[in-house]
């Protein structure tokens, strides 16, 4: 079954639209989805009370669908900084992956910048916790009480 | 069995490897232990190329791999076969063993740590940060086994994300929590 889909280039074509559809339909959700209305609650922060590194993606991606770029910015920046290039990411692989059953995009991509990048998470998480005036607009929300 | 490709375990008689994609040889499966192929790197090819080879028509004799296995027939063609190839060499340790794949790891630990569920996104960055020490060190088959790892975290860390946020989700419906309570939220 898998090496079905990745000899054909139908296939491999249908399985990534199949998958785009499902994105689209949850981001569908979470553009009807008002976060202030009928809000989606981490059990993370409810359990421990701390921000996680993902706190405020929910709030932040629905106001990237309305168009809200510094709201979305306040709510989570690192994550809204991310965001293009993952995008990215996953389209040319996807599409790579369609067009010649290989991968010619992961030998391009320096592994080091990915560790930083991941580091960088970690330490962000740590930080947005700390309740002090230049960390705390790491907060979600936090960067409003300057803008 | 071996993949001939990425030497990973794989169900005997499979046909193409569920790791790395490359089409099995059959002639591979009984072979004694200890006794591996050459290195051959995997290209895929069109799928008109497969239908009409020779091995393929010589499988389609028996109705399944398991029968052809139980009958004694199969056992003589499999001797012809190996005869026919190049003698085999003992098992050469500096094969080059094709390099895991690690940059889809390290994205999808990035995205499960800031989209989903950061415990087991950061199980997850563990086991990614690993198969790179690991690789680096020279040891691919170590490495291979961290980046299973990775990949189980990984689902794990998506699963428990999209679990807990649709638990979550109906909970606070149903204990009718109000707007003022926005900084809990995801």
């Amino acid at each position: 079954m898998i090496g079905w889909i990745k000899n054909r280039r139908s296939a491999r074509a249908g399985a990534v639209l199949a998958l785009a559809a499902v994105l689209l339909a949850g981001a569908v959700f979470l553009y009807l989805h008002d976060p202030y209305q009928y809000p989606l609650p981490c059990a993370l922060y409810l359990l421990t009370g701390f921000y996680c590194p993902g706190c405020g993606a929910g709030r932040a991606a629905y106001s990237i669908l309305h168009g809200q770029f510094y709201e979305a910015f306040c709510y989570n920046p690192l994550m809204v900084m991310l965001l293009p290039f993952l995008g990215l990411y996953f389209v040319v692989r996807g599409l790579d992956w369609v067009v010649t059953g290989g991968n010619h995009v992961d030998g391009k991509i320096s592994a080091k910048l990915l560790m930083g990048i991941l580091i960088l998470v970690l330490i962000y998480g740590v930080l947005r916790n700390i309740p002090v005036f230049p960390f705390d607009l790491l907060a979600p929300g936090g960067m409003k009480q300057i803008g | 069995m071996k993949c001939v490709n990425c030497y990973q375990d794989i169900p005997d008689n499979s046909e193409f490897c569920p790791y790395c994609g490359a089409q099995q040889e059959k002639t591979q499966k009984k072979d004694s232990e200890g006794i591996q192929q050459p290195y051959v790197p995997y290209e895929p090819q069109p799928q008109e190329e497969k239908q009409d080879s020779p091995q393929q028509a010589k499988e389609e004799k028996y109705d399944s791999p398991r029968q052809a296995q139980e009958t004694g027939q199969d056992y003589s063609y499999q001797q012809e076969e190996t005869r026919n190839q190049q003698p085999y060499t003992a098992y050469q340790p500096d094969v080059p063993a094709k390099p895991v794949n690690w940059i889809p790891y390290l994205v999808l630990s990035i995205v499960s740590t800031v989209c989903c569920c950061p415990p087991f996104g950061i199980a997850a960055i563990v086991f990614s940060s690993k198969i790179e020490s690991k690789i680096s060190a020279g040891k691919p088959q170590e490495a291979q086994d961290a980046a299973k790892k990775a990949k189980i975290w990984i689902i794990v860390a998506f699963a428990a994300g999209i679990l807990s946020a649709i638990i979550m989700f109906f909970a606070a419906m149903l204990l009718n929590l109000d707007g003022s309570y926005y900084y809990y939220y995801y």
